[in-house]
């Protein structure tokens, strides 16, 4: 298992489209992902989940992979937070 | 049906009564509700392999609906509302969700609506609660989808549904009904029926739209899809507008977004009159997610927490757990503002089930609020409970609803009293002498200010009512509402004598019904000493606006000048007087 915390810097935060995109990536891995905010826990594959963290430009999250292809995951999300989603 | 565009549609002008203020521009969307009891569906299934193919049925069709829906939309509208079918179909198509809906209808062996309805009503409540004002409006489409997926499997037909901006035609409208479509959707409401504080009314102001009653049968007339222009301000209804109108509608509404924009600007500046004197400027709620539009207004704190509709949404008794959960939310939330509870105010026009008496001749001057309570003690104390324990978490004051004698006082201490005892015994932390206050809302309340001014910690005028006691009108019988004014002198006199005993033992007097936020009205509550106002959060920018632009000097010669006035009218216009010279875009004020 691996944990990593990360700041969300796109403009709009985890709104519907990051947040699909987000959920469309961790998707793809067989590990189990979990996204924590503020003490809530949410399972990163269910877009429900994910917005309900309600996380705005500057929430800190922290992803928890665990599974065998968790580093491959955890590279994937954290590119993708990064990058800002794309959307800037 | 084509429409043969070279000869277009007459205009047609119509008056209403406006509810909420705003303009509205765009095309009708007839409501008629289909009703459905969810309790009824609350029954076992003998085939769960069945319900779980309707389930995954549903999905598809629903799916279906949302794309071309969105199509259409988008046809229109390019990709302005895309984020809500956006999110809708993400929703549909979350596995962890279907999921948990799946196994939830193996394991409860509840049909597959009723499982629907009750997950995706959990997680709407929790958006709704949210703090950000993007992740609170997902609750609607939650609550939209749910509504979709409930039809779909229920087979009901739902062309009616609203997937794109639209006036909301309706004969009437009930919390039920507007649940139904997507708030976000919703660019005002036409309706036949219903006052001021009617449910769309109130919903609709809450949601900064307009609201226009007509009085009349007129929503089955009005074709869907026609062209409206519905005027919140004058209560204008203009059907097939032509351009020349539109564009003169399209005017007022910017320069109404104009003056929103300024009054929200101002929301930082202090709450005081010209002169400087202060003004307290509260919040009425009903629900624990609106403490956001209490910090959004600025409001000083909360003066009227209705709890009623906790009870009346559950149809059934909240818990003492149940209670605490919300009570605390809230008093946690405004600390140390003081967040104000009123015990339940059940009776009248809003019954329980099971408690209700059909056969009450006079409800209004039945068995309700604290009469109710105090019949039932171990309802009220279950609630006396739960607010004891949730004031350890902030500044609770209790609120006690229609009073008319002191013998209802004192009962009401002994029950607290009580209430603390039971949870001493039990050993549970809660704060005892919490400050106590009685509404003012019966004219033996108000006769009796003085003596009662002894017996309690502060006064909460209810206008509503005690306009209604006071002048013996039901405000819900057209025949006899248009003499219901608060502005009657016999209800100011009533009024001012409390408001003048209430200052003159110490005790605060905050007045907490509609008509603490209307303008025409305010400078002359100021000029009776009134120095607390509760209202609904949104009416606050507005109501500072007219708090700042008055002198104190000028309120109190206001309130000289109309004690020779003896009609309503006359008083009326002699406060519009004072306005008018004073506040600027008043046609913008509701």
């Amino acid at each position: 298992m691996i944990q990593k915390r990360v700041t969300i810097e796109n403009t709009s935060g985890l709104h519907a489209r990051p947040a699909a995109h987000l959920v469309k990536i961790a998707g793809k891995f067989d590990s189990d992902i979990k996204i924590l905010k503020d003490g809530l826990e949410v399972n990163g594959k269910s877009i429900m989940g994910v917005m309900m963290l309600a996380a705005e430009q500057g929430s800190e999250l922290e992803f928890v992979v665990d599974g065998t292809d968790e580093q491959e995951a955890m590279d994937a999300l954290v590119e993708l937070v990064e990058k800002k989603f794309y959307e800037d | 049906m084509k429409t043969d565009l070279k000869t277009p549609l007459k205009e047609i002008v119509l008056h209403g009564r406006p509810t909420s203020p705003g303009v509205a521009i765009g095309s009708a969307f007839q409501f008629h509700a289909p009703k459905i009891n969810l309790n009824e569906l609350k029954v076992k299934s003998s085939n769960i392999a069945e319900e779980l193919d309707f389930f995954a049925n549903a999905i598809l069709k629903v799916a279906q609906q949302l794309e071309s829906s969105q199509k259409a939309s988008e046809q229109q509208y390019g990709n302005q509302f895309s984020e809500i079918f956006e999110s809708q179909k993400a929703f549909l198509k979350d596995p962890v969700l279907i999921k948990e809906i799946e196994e939830e209808i193996r394991n409860s062996g509840y049909g597959a609506a009723f499982v629907v309805s009750k997950i995706l009503a959990d997680k709407g409540d929790y958006f709704i609660n949210l703090e950000s004002a993007y992740f609170r409006d997902r609750a609607y489409d939650i609550l939209d989808l749910k509504q979709q997926l409930i039809h779909a499997l229920l087979g009901i037909d739902t062309d009616y549904r609203l997937d794109k901006p639209s006036i909301v035609v309706a004969e009437m409208l009930s919390p039920s009904d507007t649940v139904q479509f997507n708030r976000n959707f919703i660019l005002g409401f036409l309706t036949d029926k219903g006052g001021e504080n009617s449910h769309a009314a109130i919903l609709a102001r809450g949601l900064r739209i307009p609201a226009v009653v007509y009085g009349h049968s007129l929503s089955r007339l009005i074709m869907p899809g026609s062209q409206l222009i519905l005027d919140g301000f004058n209560g204008g209804i203009i059907i097939n507008p032509t351009p020349k109108t539109i564009a003169h509608y399209e005017e007022i509404q910017k320069e109404h977004q104009r003056f929103e924009h300024q009054l929200l600007k101002e929301l930082e500046l202090p709450s005081q009159t010209k002169d400087g004197t202060p003004v307290h400027l509260l919040a009425n709620i009903e629900f624990a997610h609106e403490i956001n539009d209490v910090k959004q207004n600025h409001a000083e704190g909360v003066g009227l927490f209705r709890t009623e509709s906790m009870f009346i949404e559950k149809r059934s008794l909240p818990s003492e757990e149940e209670q605490f959960t919300v009570y605390r939310q809230i008093a946690e939330q405004l600390a140390p503002s003081p967040a104000t509870i009123r015990t339940i105010d059940l009776g009248g026009d809003k019954f329980l089930e099971n408690y209700s008496q059909d056969d009450e001749l006079n409800p209004f001057l039945g068995w309700r609020a604290i009469r109710f309570c105090l019949d039932e003690p171990e309802i009220f104390k279950t609630q006396l409970r739960a607010i004891l324990r949730a004031a350890l978490y902030g500044n609770i004051h209790i609120l006690i609803p229609m009073v008319s004698s002191v013998n209802e006082i004192i009962r009401t201490k002994e029950l607290i009293a009580e209430a603390g005892d039971e949870l001493l015994r039990k050993g549970v932390e809660f704060k005892a002498d919490l400050p106590l206050g009685i509404m003012i809302e019966t004219p033996a309340a108000a006769i009796m200010a003085e003596e009662l001014a002894t017996y309690v910690d502060f006064f909460s005028i209810g206008t509503n009512d005690l306009t209604q006691y006071v002048l013996a009108i039901d405000r819900t019988n057209d025949k006899v509402s248009a003499a219901y004014t608060t502005f009657n002198p016999a209800v100011l006199k009533f009024i001012a004598h409390t408001i003048k005993a209430g200052t003159e033992h110490k005790k605060p007097v905050t007045l907490c019904g509609e008509f603490a936020a209307n303008p025409l009205a305010i400078p002359l509550l100021l000029g009776m000493e009134l120095r607390n106002f509760s209202m609904n959060p949104h009416y606050i920018a507005e109501t500072k606006k007219i708090v700042r632009s008055v002198d104190l000097q000028a309120c109190k010669q206001l309130y000289a000048d109309i004690q020779t006035l003896h009609t309503a009218d006359a008083i009326e216009e002699k406060c519009r007087a004072l306005i008018k010279a004073n506040v600027q875009n008043l046609e913008f004020l509701s």
